[in-house]
């Protein structure tokens, strides 16, 4: 299904996205986003509050629909994709990092990283894997206890250990330091480079912390709805 | 994934505890009912056959066809025959017309015979192995109308026998209480010796059978079909009125209660499942960033919804199990220790029981929940989702239906309770969402505690909504245990009739009148001429036009007639006027024969009275209570308007056990009259109604303490919530005064809402299965309403408040981080 010899992770035309106000007005978030971004690179956008970071992350996941354009997800046109088809070509392809972890609270850690190895059925040893991926973060004396029995940076080891356990060709980080103090933040962040290079996975990371965005090879800024290339 | 690792993460979720919890408490509730029910009501049905005599009868004017006999005997069933006629029981020169049976020594199949050797002796249970050859039994009024000790030498027919034993009790002897002289047993193998039994003669055969339920049905279902004209089946349901419907009211009393739990459940259910799919709401988020389909999103609920509700109706159904054990055991005085082992009924019931709420409940935020779009992941508050509540209203509707229909099986019974339930929650929502509208209104510019009441927006209506209804479960069946149960049982007064005095010559009503009068005794005496309906609006009649087997049967016997001045008590008038002193024309006529012959008032009937026809109009329909022990008729006449036809006359009356000699003494001034004594079938009554009434109590209690776990399980579904709104409180420096404050009126105004609202309903509803289940008057208990709102009031307030106090100890910082968590 997936073109393997393609340049681009992600690539995007014309991009928009508006929504529906109550007295029957729109607001476009994001209009004419055109970018391509190549494979193995890691992209950072940047922007104020409330500037479309966000939806323009959801869009590129295939987490939401555009309003116009298109999004090219590992070379796969997602327009014509109804939720369930996006969803199997995220399936072992695409990780994800949130800011506040989503951790599935009644799963222990590994169970957590288990989690994207049982839904793609093919890895021979899931159990194996998630132990090394466990490993990976510095975290396998943690591997039976709870979410709720873990400190904020732990979850996010987790949560990195969990999006990198299927070595995805894409990882998106939605502020993944977001909730963190500034130490384990340091940690966190240099935890996440060094997993997307070990990897080779694309990052696409959404920040309001212009120093963790220049530390991306690319990066975006939205200004009023569109992408402006940072120096 | 294997099954442990299902329930091991399901486990872990707060709401599936929850979910469990309260499903536990559901199927607990349902099969403790149900296994309790299942043996009491088949102990009742046990004790009602007794009074039968067996568990199915077939009565004939002729001898059976040998074909009867012999399927019965190919289906395992044990058989007994009766063949019973009116004779004359001599001694010298005295004559007493008896009811003569000659009975098969296997009489009776179910129940006892009582004898005793003395006239005033105990009795004692007797086998009809032990009434040999020669020797015959009687009721003690033939002893003392012919003023003869036991062990006389009496004639009946061409032999003569040795009246050796007073028969005190025998089954099968209130089948109609109106044609009986005193009892006599005979043995059947006697019965050709006497020359009584002749082509011509009117005797009656019965044929009695009895065994396992399975048996007793193939019987039914094979003899159906088979039976002749002049061949008539009597079951329980019809052989014996009275019993018949004190054990229809027993079961639905006890159905009621056994529903009221499942509703009070249901609540639980709903709530749980509504904070479940909320709070799972960023689960399924993930899981789809991850690629997850919704498919696979959906298998992965259903098989923890699945295995959970399971695992809880298995445990639940062992603790039925149990706790039914232990209300049989602690009861075991009144019930006795007899009771048939529970079967597997309840189990399967329970079971059910728990998919059906689970699924229903659940189903729809399942699939809304299955449909979170993945984008939700980035907002921090899951979206408030109402789309789907028409959906939802349906499986929740269709769900208690189900659930109502599989407890009673009785569709009009589950068709009441489902739509006053409807009524209830739309009331209530209605009622509540006004309430807080108002509220909101109020607490402007108020301080803070009232303010906080009005932003608890939606979760306020729900609370009162769920209260309401788990309040309304309460006090429906405390209605109906106390109110109705003690109206019931009074419906049979200690000093109800228990002798019925029958034909009486008209020349000799005011001499016993006024010796009753002498023993303070003040009769209703009423004429009773028996006439057989042969036309209706002057068309004569046909029985082949009736396909009703009632109808039928009432065509073919004769119609007991009488006519008073005074509308009879335990009546209720339902349409027309009752007959003014000076009337002479005129019928009222009971509302069971108006429907079953299709006639209106203004239609006329016929009566053949003597070979005198006698038409009258139908001036008014009464509702007769059939169960009070009086006479009571089917058709009555105008004051006067039968004087000139043939009639004898008839009364019931209460001879207190102290003066035993009334009844004796009687008889022996009026000799023609015969005396029926009713006492033992009585005794039977109140002791089934009694049994009734401790096992609606028994399970009273039970259905209170699932209200209890649901009131909780519902404080607890909202705590997350509240626990956030706490910390976001104290952090903008709200004192734990306030706090606490804000709480107890909040709980306080929830639970006096909904505790005047269950009590209003429980009021209306109670007093509408009164009327219209039980055939009982009604009666307005204002009580009820006041004891709701105070008991709803204290009891949310200290629950509400006793399950939020430990949140108010905790520091704000704390709070937040177990929200974010």
């Amino acid at each position: 299904m997936v073109d393997n010899t393609i340049n681009y992770a992600l690539e995007t035309t014309a991009l928009g996205k508006k929504i529906q106000l109550k007295n029957n007005q729109s607001l476009s978030i994001l209009h004419d986003i055109t970018l391509q971004i190549p494979q193995g690179s890691s992209v950072a956008i940047t922007g104020a509050s409330g500037s479309g970071k966000t939806t323009l992350l959801g869009l590129l996941a295939g987490l939401d629909t555009a309003s116009t354009g298109d999004v090219k997800l590992l070379g796969q046109s997602m327009v014509d994709l109804d939720e369930d088809q996006r969803a199997a070509l995220r399936l072992g392809q695409v990780g994800f990092v949130f800011q506040s972890f989503h951790l599935m609270n009644n799963l222990s850690a590994l169970e957590n990283i288990l989690l994207p190895l049982e839904l793609e059925q093919s890895v021979s040893d899931p159990h194996k894997a998630a132990l090394e991926a466990l490993e990976q973060v510095g975290l396998s004396n943690r591997a039976t206890h709870l979410p709720t029995q873990l400190s904020g940076g732990e979850q996010q080891r987790v949560a990195l250990a969990r999006a990198f356990v299927n070595k995805p060709k894409v990882l998106f980080a939605d502020e993944p330091t977001g909730n963190l103090d500034q130490a384990t933040s340091t940690d966190i962040e240099q935890l996440l480079f060094k997993l997307q290079k070990d990897n080779n996975s694309t990052l696409v990371l959404v920040t309001h912390d212009d120093a963790l965005a220049d530390q991306c090879q690319i990066h975006y800024r939205i200004v009023d709805g569109q992408l402006v290339t940072e120096a | 994934m294997n099954l442990l690792k299902i329930w091991r993460q399901a486990w872990r979720i707060d709401e599936m505890r929850l979910l469990f919890l309260a499903l536990l408490v559901s199927v607990t509730a349902v099969t403790s009912v149900n296994f309790f029910t299942d043996r009491t009501e088949r102990s009742m049905t046990q004790q009602a056959t007794k009074l039968l005599g067996a568990d199915l009868i077939v009565r004939s004017s002729r001898p059976l066809s040998e074909d009867y006999l012999s399927q019965a005997k190919q289906l395992g069933l044990q058989q007994a025959e009766i063949i019973s006629f009116r004779s004359v029981v001599s001694v010298g020169d005295s004559l007493q017309l008896s009811d003569v049976k000659a009975v098969s020594d296997t009489f009776p199949l179910r129940g006892n015979v009582e004898t005793s050797s003395l006239l005033d002796g105990r009795s004692e249970v007797d086998s009809l192995s032990n009434l040999k050859s020669g020797q015959v039994w009687a009721a003690p009024t033939l002893f003392s109308s012919l003023e003869i000790p036991p062990n006389t030498e009496v004639r009946i027919g061409r032999s003569l026998f040795n009246l050796n034993k007073v028969l005190v009790k025998s089954p099968n002897q209130g089948a109609n209480v109106f044609q009986f002289s005193p009892e006599v047993l005979m043995p059947l193998a006697d019965l050709p010796a006497t020359g009584l039994l002749t082509p011509g003669s009117r005797a009656r055969f019965s044929y009695l059978f009895s065994g396992t339920d399975a048996q007793v049905k193939n019987m039914t279902d094979w003899l159906k079909p088979q039976l002749k004209t002049g061949e008539r089946l009597e079951t329980l349901d019809d052989g014996l009125p009275s019993v018949g419907t004190a054990l229809q009211r027993a079961q639905r009393f006890l159905n009621t209660a056994a529903l009221l739990s499942v509703i009070l459940a249901g609540a639980a259910i709903a709530l749980t499942s509504y904070s479940f799919s909320r709070h799972e709401t960023h689960s399924v988020a993930v899981l789809k960033t991850m690629g997850a389909s919704r498919r696979r999103i959906l298998v992965r609920y259903l098989s923890q919804l699945l295995l959970t509700s399971t695992a809880a109706a298995i445990l639940g159904a062992i603790l039925g199990y149990f706790i039914q054990n232990g209300i049989a055991y602690m009861l075991r005085d009144v019930i006795g220790t007899d009771l048939p082992a529970p079967s597997l009924v309840p189990l399967i019931t329970g079971l059910l029981t728990a998919w059906i709420m689970v699924f229903s409940f659940s189903s729809p935020q399942l699939l809304q929940l299955v449909n979170t779009a993945p984008v939700q992941i980035f907002q921090n508050q899951p979206q408030p989702r109402s789309n789907r509540w028409k959906l939802l209203l349906l499986t929740i509707m269709s769900g208690i239906f189900a659930l109502m229909w599989m407890q009673t099986q009785d569709l009009k019974l589950s068709a009441f309770l489902f739509l006053g339930t409807l009524g209830a929650i739309l009331v209530f929502w209605a009622v509540s969402t006004l309430l807080l509208s108002q509220l909101k209104k109020l607490s402007r510019n108020r301080k803070y505690s009232a303010r906080a009441l009005s932003s608890a927006g939606n979760r306020l209506v729900l609370l009162v909504v769920v209260f309401g209804i788990g309040l309304f479960s309460l006090l429906l069946l405390t209605a109906l245990r106390g109110d109705l149960l003690d109206r019931w049982q009074n419906s049979i007064p200690d000093d109800a009739p228990n002798n019925f005095l029958i034909n009486i010559q008209p020349d000799e009503v005011s001499k016993l009148r006024a010796y009753l009068n002498e023993n303070k005794i003040d009769p209703d005496l009423y004429p009773m001429i028996r006439g057989r309906l042969v036309a209706m609006n002057d068309k004569p009649v046909v029985i082949d036009d009736f396909e009703s087997p009632r109808a039928r049967r009432l065509l073919q016997r004769e119609f007991n007639l009488s006519s008073v001045e005074a509308f009879p008590e335990a009546n209720i008038l339902l349409e027309g006027e009752w007959f003014k002193p000076e009337d002479n024309q005129g019928f009222s006529v009971e509302e069971g024969v108006m429907e079953r012959f299709s006639l209106v008032l203004g239609d006329t009937m016929t009566f053949d009275i003597g070979g005198v026809q006698f038409t009258q109009t139908i001036t008014s329909v009464r509702r007769v209570n059939w169960d009070n022990l009086t006479p009571n008729f089917f058709v009555l006449g105008a004051p006067g308007s039968m004087e000139n036809l043939p009639q004898t006359w008839i009364t019931s009356i209460y001879a207190p056990p102290e003066n035993r000699s009334l009844v004796p003494d009687l008889i022996k001034q009026h000799p023609s009259v015969s005396a029926i004594n009713i006492s033992a079938i009585m005794t039977q009554i109140k002791d089934l109604i009694g049994k009734a009434a401790f096992a609606v109590q028994a399970i009273f209690a039970f259905t209170l303490i699932a209200g209890i776990v649901v009131l909780f399980a519902a404080l607890q579904s909202q705590k997350a919530e509240r626990r956030k709104e706490l910390a976001i409180l104290k952090t903008i420096g709200a004192s734990r005064k306030q706090l606490r404050q804000s709480i107890l009126t909040e709980f306080v105004v929830v639970g006096a809402v909904s505790g005047f609202l269950a009590g209003l309903f429980a009021v209306l509803a109670s007093n509408i299965a009164a009327y219209a289940l039980f055939d009982l008057e009604p009666s307005i208990n204002l009580m009820l309403i006041l004891i709701g709102t105070v008991a709803g009031a204290v009891l949310v307030g200290i629950a509400g408040y006793l399950n939020l106090r430990p949140l108010l100890n905790v520091a704000p910082a704390v709070l937040f981080q177990e929200h974010a968590e």
